[in-house]
């Protein structure tokens, strides 16, 4: 179905942009925090001079002083009143063995509580160390970082000794330029909880997003490391992910609904057609009904005469056709037989009909003879406004007499059937009604034997495409001298026989016997 | 359902004029089917129609009440119509709907 297809391309475009979305900005974190991380590095390393030239500069005093202490006090003081950078300022002795310090500015140094042996191993380090040696305190219960110093052969060693915070963390300005990042400061290379100086979690390890430098501090190493606390790299790069999939699935929910509806359109349009077709054919076999309900009305009780009849619908079309017969009581034991045809078939073609049939009706009722009749019918109508005509056959029975009169306007000549055989009964044919030219009707009159049965019909029942008139009434002939058995069934098996399977016109029979 | 068996083989209307009087050659099937288009073609003849009109009608094959009631229609508005060298089934149309004086049949 395309709808599935088009969805599943549509989650597929959405898939890629939002993947490709999420890894853009996760480049651009990860890039943003090497660069923020580089400039803490660059940073730290600048602060490393406040502790080291201090210090430097007392190692040099001292040696040049002789180990001045006074000098010494008045050199660290301002470095240790504030506690930064140190809390604690002592001048050594070079010599191993010598366990106290000369001269202390500040706290007492943690270094003056360790056990010689300790004491000796921090001089070889400083003696071999060209900068800072770093002793780490941080196991101690104050948590300090140590600092030692001294130029090379001295005699003299300067120490200084850092307080580290208590509860290990040391918050950011918050306006500060790494406001948004977290960080974790440790002495040594690794990241190791026993040597975490400092960080902004205190002591909690940073999670997700990590970067890390190392910074040369002295003969020690300080690993940097850091985490960012926000979007780095701005709000819309982080929200650009989800944005792009949520308008991507409403897009897709857009296309694939579109695409549904446009399918079920067509559907519906083909399920339309299809219903057409359907009411169509029910539209036909209902005008089918509806002409032969009205021609279906039940025959006038007529004692010693029968009647029957049949109507067939061509194939061809709804259209009503123009095909009728009508079968009329009048007083003085007289009975009007008409069949009629009026061309064409549709609407029109069926008002004329009907106009056609009740006037003659209502005529005979007035006494008019099937002549006059035809006249007057034909006065009706005319082809030149109703753009029809009709033919029309008139006949009045006599019941007493046996006779008919029969006046014809274009019409075929009736059947007669009897044992002997079917004959046309002649007539004379005027012109059908409504072509206007004031000719008149003139009359014939024959005899309706006992044991015969008149036949009454429409042209469809002579009539086929590419075929002589002449072959179609001999058929009719012969069916009508084959057909045997009540009136209705005669009736049936003519209609049977002369009605072809592809007839367009419409076929009319009215059959006409004396009861016996 | 039936379809149309027969296609209705579309019908060619030629015309003429000689003389006084104007020339419709039609050929093929002139029934319900055909009609419409036949008289479509003979529109500008119906609008300002011509004192006679003579039908060639040899070349019909089949006529039924529509075709008639079209050359009624033409005979209403023209003063005479004749219809030359019918074919058979015209011809014997013609005569069963007693329209022999009216469509005037001139061999």
């Amino acid at each position: 179905m395309s709808v599935i297809i088009v969805v599943l391309v549509g989650l597929l475009i959405t898939g890629v942009l939002t993947f490709g979305a999420r890894s853009l900005r996760a480049g651009n974190e990860d890039r943003l925090l090497r660069q923020r991380v580089r400039e803490i590095g660059t940073l730290v390393t600048a602060a490393i001079p406040n502790i080291q030239t201090p210090l430097t500069s007392a190692a040099v005093l001292a040696e040049s002083t002789k180990g001045n202490p006074k000098l010494f006090r008045g050199l660290m003081d301002p470095l240790v009143k504030t506690g930064r950078p140190f809390i604690s300022a002592s001048l050594w002795s070079m010599a191993p063995g010598a366990s106290r310090p000369l001269v202390v500015v500040g706290t007492p140094p943690s270094l003056a509580l360790e056990r010689p042996g300790a004491l000796d191993a921090l001089r070889r380090r400083v003696e071999r160390t060209p900068t800072l040696t770093i002793n780490n305190l941080l196991a101690s219960p104050d948590r300090r970082l140590g600092y030692a110093f001294a130029i090379p052969s001295a005699r003299y060693m300067v120490y200084g000794e850092a307080a580290l915070p208590r509860d290990r963390r040391a918050r950011i300005d918050k306006n500060s330029a790494f406001a948004d990042l977290g960080y974790a400061l440790y002495i040594g290379p690794k990241v190791d909880s026993r040597y975490l100086l400092a960080s902004s979690t205190g002591g909690a390890l940073l999670h997700g997003r990590r970067a890390s430098t190392i910074v040369a501090f002295g003969d020690a190493k300080l690993l940097v490391v850091m985490t960012p606390t926000k979007e780095l790299g701005g709000a819309l790069l982080a929200r650009l992910w989800w944005i792009l999939a949520l308008t991507g699935l409403l897009l897709t929910a857009g296309a694939g609904t579109l695409v549904a509806r446009l399918t079920s359109r067509r559907r519906d349009a083909e399920s339309l057609a299809i219903e057409n077709a359907r009411l169509y054919a029910e539209q036909r076999s209902v005008a089918q009904t509806l002409q032969h309900s009205l021609l279906a009305e039940a025959f006038p009780e007529i004692g010693g005469l029968e009647f029957a009849s049949s109507y067939v619908a061509g194939v061809e079309g709804i259209d009503i056709g123009g095909d009728w017969y009508d079968i009329v009581r009048l007083d003085r034991g007289q009975i009007l037989l008409v069949v009629g045809d009026v061309s064409g078939r549709g609407l029109e073609a069926a008002t004329m009909m009907a106009s056609l049939r009740y006037a003659a009706r209502a005529y005979a009722a007035e006494g008019h003879p099937p002549g006059l009749i035809l006249s007057k019918l034909s006065a009706l109508v005319s082809i030149a406004r109703d753009g029809h005509f009709a033919t029309v056959l008139c006949g009045m029975l006599d019941v007493a007499t046996s006779r008919i009169s029969i006046a014809n306007a274009g019409h075929p000549e009736p059947l007669l059937v009897s044992a002997s055989g079917a004959e046309f009964v002649p007539t004379n044919v005027g012109v059908p009604v409504g072509v206007h030219v004031d000719l008149p009707y003139p009359e014939v009159e024959f005899v309706f034997p006992r044991g015969s049965t008149l036949l009454l019909y429409t042209d469809g029942a002579i009539e086929r495409r590419g075929e002589d008139l002449d072959i179609g009434m001999q058929r009719l002939k012969d069916v009508a001298v084959a057909a045997a058995g009540p009136l209705t069934d005669f009736l049936a098996a003519v209609a049977h026989g002369v009605i072809g399977a592809q007839s367009e016109d419409d076929t009319a029979l009215l059959g006409v016997r004396w009861r016996d | 359902m039936a379809g149309l068996e027969n296609e209705p083989s579309r019908p060619t209307v030629e015309r003429s004029s000689n003389g006084d009087a104007t020339l419709v050659k039609i050929t093929g099937e002139l029934d319900l089917a055909t009609v419409g288009g036949i008289e479509h073609e003979l529109e500008s003849l119906l609008q300002s129609p011509p004192d006679r009109v003579v039908f060639d009608l040899a070349g019909v094959s089949f006529m039924d009440s529509s075709g008639i009631a079209l050359l009624l229609r033409v005979a209403e508005r023209v003063d005479s119509v004749h219809v030359r060298d019918p074919s058979a089934p015209v011809r014997m149309v013609i005569r069963a709907t007693g329209l022999s004086e009216i469509l005037r049949i001139e061999s």
